[in-house]
C-alpha cells in the first residue's frame, strides 16, 4: 500500500535547481534510505516530504489527500519529523519532552490523560529511556539523547517518520541501536524515510535506496541495484567494489577517492 | 498524576495558590501602607457609606487605583516576559528586547508633548499601545516574516534605539523646563498619584491581551523543539508569531503608557519561577504572571517604606535591583558557553 506519493518535486532559488523533478512514493512497511553527496537535496525533499513551509512546487499525496491542504494537526498525528540538528531549547527533564510527542493528539487546553500516558510510557520503554525520565535532556549522551528524540517523535504515533541523518554523531553501537528502532517501527507497520550519509547502514537496514545527485534521482532500488561501482564513481567519485555477502544487504569498506 | 509534578514537588495548583495568597497579603498590606497607615475596615465602610469620609477618600482615590495598577502592570511584565522568552527562546527576552517597551515610551511621550492628554485622557493608552504597535511592526517588518531569532533580536535592538533617540528628541525640542521635567519623570516609571480612571484605561487593553496570549503555552512548549520541529507538531507558527505579537503590544503598550517604562520585571520575574516550576514555557505563563504582579506589587510597597522626602520611583528600584541580575545572567551564559 503507498502511504506517501511524492511527485515532480521541484525547488529552484534565484539560478540555483535544489531539486529537479523528484519522484518518490513510500510503501507500508517500508524503511526508505535517501542517499547522496552533500548538497545532493536529501535534506530539502525531506522537509518538503514533511509539509514545511518552503517554496518547492509538485505534489505530495498522503493517503490520497494533498499534504498541504491538510490540516495540521492531522498532518503531525500521521508523519513525525527528526531535524537533522534537533536542539532543545530548554533544559527540559526527559518525560516532559517525550510528552511534547503527544501535542498533536491534544486540542486547546486538555492536558495527556491516561491514554496519553500509556503511550509514552510504551514508546520510552521501546526505546530503552525509561530509567533516563527524570534526567534533564542537555546531560544525556549522544546515544540516549536520539532514543529520546525518537521517543518524542514515536509518541505521536504516527504512520511515516522522516529521519534527518539520525545516526550521523553515534558511535557504530549507538548506530546500529538507532537504525533497529526505525527497522522496527516499519515492521509494525508504519515506514520511514532516513536520510543517511552511511552507505554500508543504509544497505543493511534500508528495504529500497534512492540516490539523489544534484537535486535528481540518479538511482533508485535496492541497494545491490543502485550501489554499484559505476554509481559510486559517477555520484560519489570514489572507487571501490562494493561486496555485498550472501543475502545482498551488507557492504564491505573501505573505499579510495576516483582519480589519479 | 506524575506529569503535574514539578521540581519541587510542587503541584502546579500549589505554587499559583500560593502566589495567590501571597499576592492577596500584599494587596492589603499595600492599602493600609503610605505616608500614612490606613485603618482598612473603617475606610472601607465609609467608602460605602454614604457620606465619604477623607479615609475613605484616600482609599478609594489613591491606594486602591495605585495597588490595583501595580497588580495589572506587574502581572503583564511577568506574562509578557514568559511568553517572550518561550517564543524567542532565550532566557534573555524581554518586553523591552523586540520595540514594544520602548515604542510604547515613544507614543506616549508624544502624546504627553503635544499636550493632548489635557483634551481627551485616553490618548496617553492609546499613543503606548499605537507605539508599541508601531515598534513591533517595524522590526518585524525589518525582520521578516520567516525571521530566525537572531534577525529579530538585531531588528529589535535597532529599533529600540531609534525610538529611544526620537524620545530624546522631543525632551531636546520640549518647549518648557517644566514638560522636560513631565516627562522625564514620567520615564522613570510609578504607579503613584494615579486614579480609578487610569485603572479603567489599563484594564481592557490589558484584558484583550491576555486573552490572546492564553492558550498560546502549548505552542511554546512545542517551539522548544525548535520551529521546524514545531511545524511538524502541527503549529501554524506565522498565526501564532502575529497573535503574540499583537497581544504584547496592546498589553505593555498598556501598562507603559500608563505607569511609564518599569524595566527588568518582564526580564527577572521567569527567572525567579523556573526553579519553582521548570523550565517548561506552559508552565511559566500563569506563575510568572502572578510573580510580576507580586514582585511589582512588593518594590512599590518598598518604596512607600523609605524614609519620606524625594520620592523615589518604583522603576528605579526595579532597575536598580534588575541591571545587576542582568548581568549575572549574561555571565552565567557565557559560562554554559565555555
Amino acid at each position: 500500500m503507498t502511504l506517501l506519493q511524492a511527485s515532480n518535486i521541484t525547488l529552484s532559488i534565484d539560478d540555483t535547481t535544489i531539486l529537479d523533478g523528484i519522484d518518490l512514493d513510500l510503501q507500508a512497511g517500508e524503511l526508505l534510505g535517501l542517499i547522496g553527496p552533500n548538497g545532493a537535496g536529501k535534506s530539502t525533499l525531506l522537509r518538503t516530504l514533511a509539509g514545511l513551509p518552503g517554496r518547492s512546487t509538485g505534489s505530495v499525496m498522503l493517503g490520497g489527500e494533498d499534504l498541504r491542504q491538510m490540516e495540521a494537526r492531522q498532518r503531525a498525528r500521521t508523519i513525525a519529523y527528526l531535524a537533522q540538528e534537533s536542539s532543545v531549547h530548554w533544559p527540559l527533564m526527559v518525560e516532559r519532552l517525550v510528552e511534547l510527542g503527544r501535542l498533536p493528539h491534544l486540542t486547546g487546553w486538555q492536558q495527556p490523560a491516561s491514554e496519553d500516558m500509556r503511550v509514552i510510557e510504551q514508546v520510552m520503554k521501546q526505546t530503552d529511556v525509561e530509567h533516563l525520565r527524570q534526567r534533564v535532556f542537555d546531560t544525556l549522551s549522544g546515544g540516549e539523547a536520539m532514543r529520546v528524540l525518537l521517543a518524542r517523535a514515536l509518541a505521536a504515533e504516527p504512520t511515516i517518520l522522516l529521519a534527518d541523518e539520525p545516526v550521523a554523531a553515534l558511535d557504530p553501537a549507538h548506530q546500529l541501536e538507532v537504525m533497529g528502532l526505525l527497522q522496527q517501527h516499519c515492521n509494525a507497520g508504519g515506514a520511514a524515510v532516513v536520510v543517511l550519509h552511511d552507505l554500508a547502514l543504509a544497505s543493511h537496514f534500508c528495504h529500497r535506496l534512492q540516490l539523489l545527485d544534484s537535486g535528481r534521482t540518479v538511482a533508485a532500488g535496492t541497494p545491490a541495484n543502485v550501489l554499484t561501482t559505476d554509481t559510486l564513481d559517477t555520484v560519489y567519485g570514489i572507487r571501490g567494489r562494493p561486496g555485498f555477502n550472501s543475502t545482498e544487504s551488507a557492504i564491505t569498506l573501505p573505499w579510495e577517492l576516483s582519480g589519479g | 498524576m506524575n506529569s503535574s509534578r514539578t521540581n519541587t514537588g510542587l503541584s502546579q495548583g500549589g505554587i499559583i495558590t500560593m502566589f495567590t495568597l501571597l499576592l492577596l497579603l500584599l494587596f492589603f498590606v499595600s492599602l493600609t501602607l503610605g505616608s500614612n497607615p490606613l485603618p482598612l475596615l473603617k475606610a472601607a465602610a465609609d467608602a460605602v457609606s454614604e457620606s465619604p469620609t477623607i479615609i475613605s477618600l484616600i482609599l478609594t482615590e489613591i491606594r486602591l487605583p495605585r495597588t490595583l495598577i501595580a497588580l495589572l502592570a506587574g502581572a503583564t511584565l511577568g506574562l509578557c516576559g514568559a511568553v517572550m522568552q518561550g517564543l524567542l527562546r532565550n532566557p534573555l527576552a524581554s518586553p523591552g528586547l523586540i520595540g514594544s517597551s520602548s515604542g510604547a515610551a515613544f507614543g506616549a511621550v508624544l502624546v504627553l508633548y503635544l499636550g493632548i492628554t489635557d483634551v481627551v485622557q485616553l490618548a496617553l493608552p492609546v499613543g503606548g499601545m499605537l507605539g508599541s504597535l508601531a515598534a513591533m511592526l517595524l522590526v518585524y517588518m525589518l525582520a521578516g516574516r520567516d525571521a530566525s531569532i537572531i534577525t529579530l533580536i538585531l531588528a529589535g535592538v535597532a529599533i529600540n534605539t531609534l525610538a529611544l533617540a526620537l524620545v530624546s528628541l522631543i525632551l531636546n525640542l520640549a518647549p518648557s523646563p517644566y514638560a522636560v521635567q513631565e516627562i522625564a519623570l514620567w520615564m522613570l516609571g510609578s504607579v503613584a498619584d494615579k486614579g480609578m480612571h487610569d485603572f479603567w484605561l489599563l484594564l481592557f487593553p490589558t484584558l484583550i491581551g491576555w486573552g490572546l496570549l492564553a492558550g498560546s503555552g502549548k505552542a511554546l512548549d512545542a517551539l522548544t523543539l525548535g520551529e521546524d520541529t514545531a511545524h511538524t507538531l502541527g503549529f501554524n507558527l506565522p498565526a501564532i508569531r502575529w497573535r503574540l505579537f499583537l497581544a504584547l503590544a496592546l498589553a505593555v503598550g498598556a501598562a507603559v503608557s500608563i505607569t511609564g517604562a518599569i524595566g527588568f520585571v518582564g526580564l527577572v520575574t521567569p527567572h525567579l519561577i523556573r526553579p519553582l516550576v521548570g523550565h517548561q514555557p506552559s508552565r511559566l505563563l500563569t506563575t510568572s504572571a502572578l510573580g510580576g504582579a507580586a514582585i511589582l506589587l512588593l518594590a512599590d510597597i518598598l518604596v512607600r517604606l523609605l524614609p519620606p522626602g524625594q520620592e523615589i520611583k518604583v522603576g528605579v528600584i526595579t532597575s536598580l535591583v534588575g541591571a545587576p541580575f542582568f548581568l549575572y545572567l549574561i555571565l552565567k551564559t557565557r559560562r554554559v558557553q565555555l
